[in-house]
């Protein structure tokens, strides 16, 4: 039971950092790295033993756990393998960011560890309440998380807004939750399409504000506007953080409530009678061009390449929402492949940032010119990355957009295609920005061009991200079959 | 040679992947080592293009009637039915040969590059696969991998090695090129949406057994049209062509040898590869009820015609060249629009011969720009008493490029025109109208070049170029081997004619079975 060993190790880092003297905080965070590191490769033998997709075959029956609370299927602990990664990337860098060093991390470690272990029970989850819980406790943690540089004004003002804007979001998502539990009686998500279509107003709006409790995680526009203060306010470890795991999180919270409508499309069941009533696509339509065409205007005005970023990522959001509207096979893969690519170019190019502000501790656009001829290295990964979230081949981002705009296509209804279409245009103007930064890094003379060079392992870090999004672009067929791989079974939900 | 024949095109491909690592291999303050290491590597792309040429002779290729050779074809990406599919044949043969020498000629032009040479060369590098990858794929999705693979280094090679307006240029030759991927990605995505569930809808030998949309011309058309868009952006067609002054201009010497030898031909490579005979029911007839090829044939007549006035207009040596493309391309256009024998052969052969001359052009230009420092003609003067070895082969390289008999630019215009002049007229109507404005073409070249060549070499010997060194060892040896082919190829065309004839016959005969030749 993989959530169980992360709660170990959460407390086994706080007991560590009991133990320690002061001083010697840095050991707190190489426990945590072991630990993770040896989830990790527990999760990854579990599933993958016998070949991707293997863990099908192991796990013939999803076991309900908790009278059904939660469940352990394969979607569920790939999940978890994503959220253990992305805490051990962070985890990692977080030993070598400067601005983080001294003080107590103790803390830091065993407060990013509980968020982890709450990604996990979110993509576990079956039921209302136990996702509610899972995401306020991913919550909680990333609120201090943010602030963690205490004297910092930026880091503090960035926490506030989060708790504040985290505080409307979760309250709206309980209400929305409360309505769905008077209308189906329990609060288990399956029973959710039980609701007879007569009741479709109140649910409907019941699922709204549980969506924007949920658009707040995911970043969606309307609810976005944390997103841009909070990540040039956090630490940049964290913010990576927030925009890989966090983000993912919301995404696997939707796709466990939608879940069922997911399995009635490949199953050919009828889609329930109340969805067929409420009609979410068009809302999801919506939502996703509007989030991503959001995202990319506004990022065509950044300076500072953290805020960049932050509306880069939520670009991204809009374009995985895409997948919402269709609600079949395609999409479900489309999404998963879309979160592991995400999952690589975006942590890279936070990562990347994060040695530049190791080395200049700036991360405004300016500081940038001519960083070609300062970190020839760090310039070259970041210049990959950005080609990557732009989908530019042969990068891996390339193939996850194909997948999506394909899916939409595939699906061939006129909405799905006017989307795609929106999709395509989108990228296009999102050129204009990636392109930007890696005009201004290569082409651009700067008035400091000192050179500096990230640390053998720093660069080694970057290097195995860039070779992924390389190699996710050449080895695409087993990620393919991976993703294809999840069941999506009714039944034994 | 070792390489077995299924392996060729992969290894004339990517073996500039390995010269790109092992230029990233060596440290910054060896600038000769990797120049050299970058040339070594290009060298070996051309010994293997000159292979798969030879190979392709001794195959029976010339009479094989436009087969296919080298074939290697796997699965890659099942899921989108999307495969590793390389073949060539005699259009792609004289198109890879062509890649292979102008990029090794051109590096060597690139010596004299002293900022940022380890990038430099691992850009070029880059380049070189996405060029080479485009002649080879025969898989669609494969083929715009490497056609999008071209962008980004070109983008870098101008932006950051370019002339005084190189970010400009950069940008904007960018920004046409990516318009024109946007519209061949949807075109594509058209194309996956119809095959998918036949389950080869990227496979191009598939798609024109099918000819797409067949049943639906109007989005045959829309099809068949962004694809044409994306080409003629790289050809530059009229009145896609702006990007190209700018972006040849502002390109160091060896950048703009590959722009102008290969990046245009492959907007031409894929008219006759994907648009002719895939979409074979609009090219043979109506778009908005005009007959497609007549289109064609205008637009090339235009780019003919204002190519050569532009390139009279101009004051900068280079961008004299540069227009001279344009013109030059527009023969190709028109010879592909007449559609026959003589004309498709034509075509291809301009296409191989403009490669060569205005390679050649643009190394010559480069070659002075080293010493002058500056490109206007006008004040330029006796240049020819200065350097006489140089002198000689600008001649040949001018003349090459005005049509004169005896060189190769002689036989490929002639035979466009006598192609275009005995047209079916029920292909292309008012063919012999056309052609006589066309040929009013011919003469502005030969203004224009001649009035160039005039002001720049002849005359009086003046001053300030008083003590300028020939051409040097490295200049004659980036423009012997061009000029040499320039004669060879004029004598004897026959040699080049055939690699690429049975190809060009096979596509006629698919896209007019009844119509004699």
């Amino acid at each position: 039971m993989p959530i169980l060993l992360l709660c170990v190790i959460a407390l086994l880092v706080i007991m560590v950092d009991w133990f320690l003297p002061l001083k010697r905080s840095f050991y707190t965070g190489a426990v945590a790295l072991v630990c993770l590191v040896v989830t990790a490769g527990v999760l990854i033998v579990f599933l993958f033993h016998g070949g991707p997709g293997a863990a099908h075959e192991a796990l013939h029956k999803p076991i309900p756990i908790f009278g059904g609370r939660l469940i352990l299927d394969t979607l569920g602990l790939f999940f978890t393998l994503f959220f253990v990664l992305a805490a051990l990337a962070t985890a990692w860098v977080s030993l070598r960011t400067r601005s983080l060093r001294g003080g107590r991390a103790g803390e830091y470690y065993a407060l990013l560890m509980l968020a982890t272990v709450a990604m996990s029970v979110v993509a576990a989850s079956r039921d209302f309440i136990v996702l509610y819980l899972a995401i306020e406790t991913i919550s909680l943690p990333c609120y201090v998380l943010v602030g963690y540089q205490r004297r910092e004004r930026l880091a503090t003002e960035a926490s506030l807004k989060y708790i504040l804007y985290g505080a409307v979001a979760s309250g709206t998502m309980l209400y929305g939750i409360s309505f769905i539990y008077g209308l189906s009686g329990t609060t288990l998500i399956p029973d959710l399409y039980q609701i007879g279509p007569e009741k479709a107003a109140a649910a409907g709006v019941g699922l709204i504000l549980l969506l924007a409790g949920l658009g707040f995680k995911m970043a969606l526009v309307p609810f976005h506007s944390w997103c841009p203060d909070v990540y040039e306010g956090a630490p940049t470890p964290i913010t990576a953080y927030l925009s890989v795991a966090s983000k993912g999180a919301g995404f696997i919270a939707l796709v466990r409530i939608a879940y069922p409508l997911f399995c009635a499309s490949e199953t050919h069941l009828a889609i329930p009678a109340l969805i067929e009533r409420i009609n979410p696509v068009t809302l999801f339509w919506v939502l996703s061009a509007a989030t991503m065409t959001l995202g990319n205007l506004v990022a065509v005005w950044q300076t500072n390449v953290k805020r960049l970023l932050a509306y880069s990522s939520i670009a991204h959001a809009g374009y995985m929402a895409m997948a919402f509207t269709l609600m079949n096979k395609e999409a479900f893969e489309a999404i998963v492949i879309y979160l592991v690519v995400y999952f690589v170019m975006n942590l890279g190019a936070f990562f990347t940032v994060l040695f530049i502000e190791n080395a200049t501790r700036r991360c405004d656009l300016d500081s940038y010119r001519g960083m070609i001829r300062r970190s020839p290295l760090l310039s070259v990964v970041l210049t990959i990355f950005l080609l990557s979230l732009l989908g530019i081949p042969p990068t891996a981002g390339f193939l996850a957009k194909f997948k999506l705009f394909g899916a939409l296509i595939k699906a061939a209804s006129r909405p799905a295609i006017a989307l795609a279409i929106v999709g395509i245009a989108n990228t296009v103007v999102s050129a204009y920005f990636y392109l930007k930064v890696v005009k201004v890094m290569v082409l651009d003379e700067g008035e400091d061009e000192t050179p500096f060079a990230a640390s053998a392992l720093d660069g080694a870090l970057l290097v195995v991200f860039a070779v992924a999004v390389f190699a996710l672009f050449v080895f695409w067929t087993p990620i393919q079959h991976m993703a294809s791989t999840i069941p999506l079974d009714l039944t034994q939900f | 040679m070792l390489v077995p024949d299924s392996l060729l095109l992969t290894f004339v491909t990517f073996v500039p992947l390995v010269g790109l690592v092992a230029v990233l291999c060596i440290p910054n303050r060896l600038p000769r080592a990797i120049h050299w290491t970058s040339a070594m590597f290009s060298a070996l792309v051309f010994v293997l293009s000159c292979d798969v040429l030879v190979r392709y002779f001794l195959q029976g290729g010339p009479t094989s009637g436009g087969r296919f050779f080298f074939i290697l074809q796997m699965n890659w990406i099942t899921a989108y039915h999307i495969q590793y599919y390389m073949g060539a044949d005699g259009l792609s043969v004289s198109l890879i040969f062509l890649t292979g020498l102008l990029s090794f000629l051109a590096c060597f032009a690139a010596f004299n590059i002293t900022k940022g040479v380890k990038g430099f060369h691992a850009m070029y590098q880059l380049l070189l696969i996405g060029m080479m990858g485009v002649f080879c794929a025969k898989d669609l999705f494969l083929f715009y991998v490497f056609w999008e693979l071209m962008l980004l280094p070109m983008y870098f090679l101008i932006g950051v090695w370019g002339g005084p307006r190189r970010e400009y240029a950069a940008i904007k030759f960018f920004l046409y090129t990516l318009v024109g991927s946007v519209l061949m990605l949807l075109a594509m995505l058209a194309l996956y949406c119809q095959y998918r569930e036949a389950g080869r809808p990227f496979d191009m030998e598939y798609l024109l057994s099918q000819q797409p949309f067949a049943a639906a011309l109007d989005i045959q058309q829309l099809v068949f049209w962004a694809f044409f868009i994306c080409f003629a952006i790289k050809i530059p067609m009229f009145p896609f062509h702006t990007w190209l002054p700018d972006a040849h201009v502002e390109a160091p010497t060896a950048i703009s040898v590959i722009l102008a030898g290969v990046l245009l031909k492959m907007g031409a490579y894929g008219i006759l590869r994907i648009n002719l005979p895939m979409f074979a029911a609009t090219t043979t007839g109506l778009t908005l009820g005009i007959p497609t090829l007549y289109i064609i044939a205008i637009f090339g007549l235009i780019n003919i015609i204002y190519g050569a006035l532009c390139a009279m207009a101009q004051t900068d040596f280079k961008k004299l060249v540069a227009y001279s493309s344009v013109s030059h391309m527009g023969y190709v256009l028109l010879g592909i629009a007449a559609m026959n024998r003589e004309s498709m052969n034509g075509a291809v052969f301009q296409m191989f011969n403009h490669g060569l001359s205005s390679g050649m052009l643009f190394l010559l230009v480069g070659v002075i720009y080293d010493r002058a420092h500056h490109r206007e003609i006008a004040r330029f003067g006796g240049l020819g008493v200065q350097m006489p070895r140089y002198f000689a082969l600008a001649v040949i390289g001018f003349f090459a490029s005005l049509g004169l008999p005896g060189l190769n630019g002689f036989i490929s215009e002639v035979m466009v025109f006598l192609g275009a002049f005995r047209a079916n007229l029920d292909i292309l109507p008012h063919a012999r109208a056309i052609t006589l404005c066309a040929s009013i073409g011919v003469v502005l070249t030969a203004g224009y070049i001649l009035w160039c060549m005039q002001r720049v070499y002849l005359g009086e010997a003046k001053p300030e170029y008083q003590g300028f060194p020939d051409a040097n060892a490295r200049e004659i040896f980036t423009l012997a081997p061009l000029a040499a082919l320039c004669i060879f190829l004029g004598v004897y065309p026959i040699i080049a004619l055939r690699v690429f004839d049975g190809t060009m016959v096979s596509l006629i005969r698919f896209l007019y079975p009844t119509v004699g030749m």
